[in-house]
């Protein structure tokens, strides 16, 4: 039977990717809390998962190391075993192994080199507590019928889609198989359609087995964690037959060593044959990106259809609202509003990571921190959260090598001896915002100050604010590292994420403290899909200026506007002097208002200056979908993209940074002329 | 199947000429690809972008998707016309992009043997031919193939040099 592997093959990957992600946060939660049984249940249930799949998938270089995993993981959890600061750090290293793996399997990147070291580790550890067990497990395998065993009569009826979930009913006939001795196997076909009638990709048959085994009724049901729900599987218990037909069964399937030590480990913990109750509905769906992102143009699509159809019945009908339409809005609104929250993922993820570079870089740098996580379950559009990740990581790093001081210094310089790293995500004014906060030592401002003026970026003669210096971090070419370590310092400097962070719509503020410590503020977009814009009218065009950056706007009075030295016109606005960009002839538009007198000054920010933008008209406000202009034709200087208005046609977003360096336009005739 | 041997001097017929669509610029008939043409349009509002070359048109709404649209009579140098009713936008892929041409008027579909179709003829340096496919000969017309992925190229270079 032939099915195409390749999608279930990617599901597994995302899926095993998650399990990794839940057994690493488990395992960094275990390090304070050794003795949280639930912990090393969640722990144990990550790697069994992943090792059921990969066997079923083929990925057995997975399988085989999860399953050494597991076995060591089973003794923890049975309490067999320690829990110590070595294992975690070894079974720490474990998922880094399989990450490896994983991508390996997946991307063709060759094997991580340390799965043979890490594996030994892990049987070492396993082995050697061993040794140390009173009870004789090699004994109780092969004897096979110890006081532990019993006999269950499993009855197992695939659903007729079995198959369609990547399943194989031999596989997991053969698992039980593993688990203990069949004593008799019947198969039923009474489902068996007619040869003509028979699908090829459903299934038909289902068995019943008697199988005798020391493992447990959970044990048993945990072979069946995959199975849909369609699928029936009953385990009853069944009286044991005499030795003499165990004996005469002819097919007693060769059970792994390893295997069969596991299960006299865990039979002799004697879990308790309590029915657990039925596997969870999982509720999430997998769905392809792509096609979500689909579905959400769509639904922008249908907004905007909406739209027109209101402005259309209101040209008909002289002005007047239509209730069924507006109800119809506002259900489309709401629709919208809905598949944009479908693109949305906690930060949790993110910041498990940043947890664990902590705890590596501590035991690197030999510094105590405690890392203090809050708000991880604040959601961000889901391309938000994969490009901060990397922003996010780098800031850390910069806390725990530059920030925090040694215990030794810390004590000196009066402060607790554990450094403090909080990070906390939370909502405000439809913006998210992550904050990175540290008790270490804070900038050296002098040291910027002098760096940056020996590279020339201020002058020595200015005169600088503490926050000023602060901003200055985010300079290209300003490394305050003194020396570069392993750690950061490695050219990836503050302006990359800076940089990276102002690709998502977000900025970046820094507050440091000489001393006291640190704080690093991130501002996010909730999403990247929709944009607030301000829609204005140059000539006979329209544009959308994004709203975020729009300060005010206003008509000056004549002789308010007053011209410097290369034409440079400015305006006072409270006292500041703002300069003024006359976007039709930035962009080049025809027919414009060239008088500010009679037309209009709308101020924008960017993170570090203010200038005014000449237009024509306000006409509104309108949440705006973003479409790229990259997608069918190229980037356009100026431009950060388009939208489709109400009535159908394509208005384009200008780009306020990427203006500022369309300045200054190359000189036109006969505007200079004041 | 009985009426497979009907179809196949039909399908020979095609699998060695091409289908062309053919369209008028400035009295001239051009072809390009049937498989590249998307759809054909009216002329409908185009939002200009600034600082582009004035055969950039502009983008226009095509049911959601923002599609630039190139003005081939400006994209040749020839003499700029008022767009009437028979102008139309011929919307091509290229590749992964969505493009959208203006014409003076679309013509026919038209079927060409590959022994109809002759190279780009060389004009010397300063004429630059390499967007022509060739020129296809049907009767005593004489229509210019345009190669899609070269006009592309073009833009390409035009935004390497910006």
């Amino acid at each position: 039977m032939n099915i195409d592997m390749g999608q279930f093959l990617e599901s597994f990957f995302e899926e095993a990717s998650e399990h990794l992600e839940s057994m690493e946060a488990a395992l960094l939660q275990l390090e304070s809390t050794p003795d949280d049984g639930e912990l090393l249940n969640t722990i144990f249930r990550a790697a069994h998962s992943i090792k059921g799949a990969s066997s079923t998938f083929g990925v057995h270089a997975v399988g085989e190391f999860t399953h050494i995993l597991e076995s060591l993981l089973d003794r923890m959890r049975e309490g067999e075993l320690q829990v110590t600061a070595e294992s975690t750090e070894l079974l720490l290293k474990s998922v880094d192994v399989l990450e490896g793996l994983l991508s390996a399997a997946r991307d063709g990147t060759p094997e991580p080199e340390n799965v043979q070291e890490v594996a030994a580790s892990l049987q070492k550890l396993n082995g050697q507590e061993v040794s140390e067990q009173p009870g004789d497990a090699a004994a109780d395998a092969e004897s096979g019928q110890n006081a532990g065993a019993g006999c269950y009569e499993i009855e197992f009826k695939p659903s007729e889609n079995f198959f369609h979930f990547g399943l194989d009913p031999l596989l997991l006939v053969r698992e039980l198989a593993e688990q203990g001795t069949v004593l008799d196997l019947n198969v039923d076909t009474s489902a068996l359609p007619p040869l003509a009638q028979i699908e090829p990709e459903s299934s038909y048959l289902g068995w019943t087995l008697t199988l005798q085994t020391e493992s447990s009724v959970e044990d048993l049901q945990n072979v069946f964690m995959f199975v849909d729900d369609d699928t029936v599987v009953e385990i009853n218990a069944a009286e044991t037959p005499s030795e003499n037909e165990h004996e005469a069964e002819p097919e007693t399937p060769a059970s792994n060593e390893t295997d069969s030590q596991d299960q006299t480990q865990s039979s002799s913990a004697k879990a308790p044959k309590k029915a657990p109750a039925a596997a969870g509905h999982r509720e999430s769906v997998r769905v392809n990106g792509e096609r979500l992102d689909d579905m959400i143009n769509q639904i922008g699509e249908l907004v905007i259809g909406i739209s027109m159809v209101e402005q259309e019945w209101k040209s008909v009908h002289s002005g007047t609202e239509s209730a069924a339409i507006a109800q119809l809005s506002k259900i489309v609104r709401d629709l919208q509003e809905q598949s944009l929250s479908l693109r949305m993922v906690p930060v949790a993820a993110t910041f498990q990571k940043m947890a664990r570079i902590v705890r590596d870089l501590c035991g690197k740098l030999g510094k105590q921190i405690q890392f203090e996580v809050s708000g991880e379950e604040t959601e961000l559009d889901k391309t938000v959260v994969d490009q901060i990740g990397d922003p996010l990581i780098h800031m850390i790093r910069n806390s725990v090598d530059h920030g925090i001081e040694s215990p030794e210094d810390r004590v000196a310089a009066g402060k607790p001896a554990t450094g403090h790293v909080q990070v906390r995500a939370y909502h405000q004014g439809g913006n998210i915002y992550i904050e990175l906060k540290d008790d270490g030592k804070g900038m050296n401002l002098e040291a910027i100050r002098n760096k940056a003026v020996e590279r020339g970026i201020v002058h020595a003669d200015d005169k600088l604010t503490n926050q000023e210096i602060c901003d200055l971090v985010f300079h290209a070419g300003l490394s305050t590292a003194d020396k570069v370590t392993d750690v950061s310092g490695r050219g990836v400097g503050m302006d990359v994420v800076r940089r990276n962070i102002e690709d998502l719509k977000g900025s970046v503020t820094l507050v440091s403290e000489p001393g006291v410590g640190t704080t690093v503020t991130v501002r996010l977009p909730l999403t990247l899909a929709i944009l607030d814009g301000l829609i204005v009218r140059l000539g006979e065009e329209v544009y959308v200026v994004p709203l975020l950056s729009v300060v005010e706007s206003f008509r000056p009075r004549a002789g308010e506007v007053k011209r410097l030295a290369n034409n440079m016109e400015v305006v006072q606005v409270r006292g500041e002097v703002v300069p003024i960009m006359r976007l039709h002839r930035i962009l080049n538009i025809e027919n414009c208002e060239t008088d500010p007198s009679k037309g209009l000054l709308v101020i924008v920010e960017d993170h570090d200056s203010k200038f005014a933008l000449l237009v024509d008209d306000l006409i509104g406000q309108q949440q705006a979908v973003i479409k790229n202009l990259e997608s069918n034709f190229r980037k356009v200087a100026g431009i950060a993209g388009a939208t489709i208005l109400g009535d159908g046609r394509v208005a384009l977003i200008v780009d306020i940074v990427g203006l500022k360096h369309l300045e200054p336009a190359p000189p036109r005739e006969g505007i200079a002329v004041a | 199947m009985p009426g497979a041997d009907t179809f196949t001097p039909e399908t020979e017929h095609s699998a060695d000429g091409s289908q062309f669509l053919t369209f008028e610029l400035w009295e001239e008939e051009f072809g390009i690809e049937i498989l590249r043409v998307q759809e054909i349009k009216g002329i409908s509002r185009i939002t200009p972008i600034p600082n582009m070359p004035s055969y950039i048109q502009g983008v226009m709404n095509l049911r959601g998707t923002v599609v630039p649209i190139v003005d081939l009579r400006a994209k040749f140098g020839m003499p700029e016309i008022e767009y009437n009713q028979f102008t139309v936008i011929i919307v091509v892929t290229i590749g992964d992009k969505v493009m959208g041409l203006v014409v003076d008027a679309v013509s026919d579909v038209l079927n060409v043997s590959d022994e109809n179709i002759e190279g780009a003829p060389e004009l010397g340096s300063d004429a630059d031919t390499s967007f022509m496919r060739g020129i296809a000969k049907s009767g005593d017309r004489l229509i210019t193939l345009l190669n899609m992925d070269r006009l592309v190229d073009i833009d390409q270079t035009l935004q390497a040099a910006s």
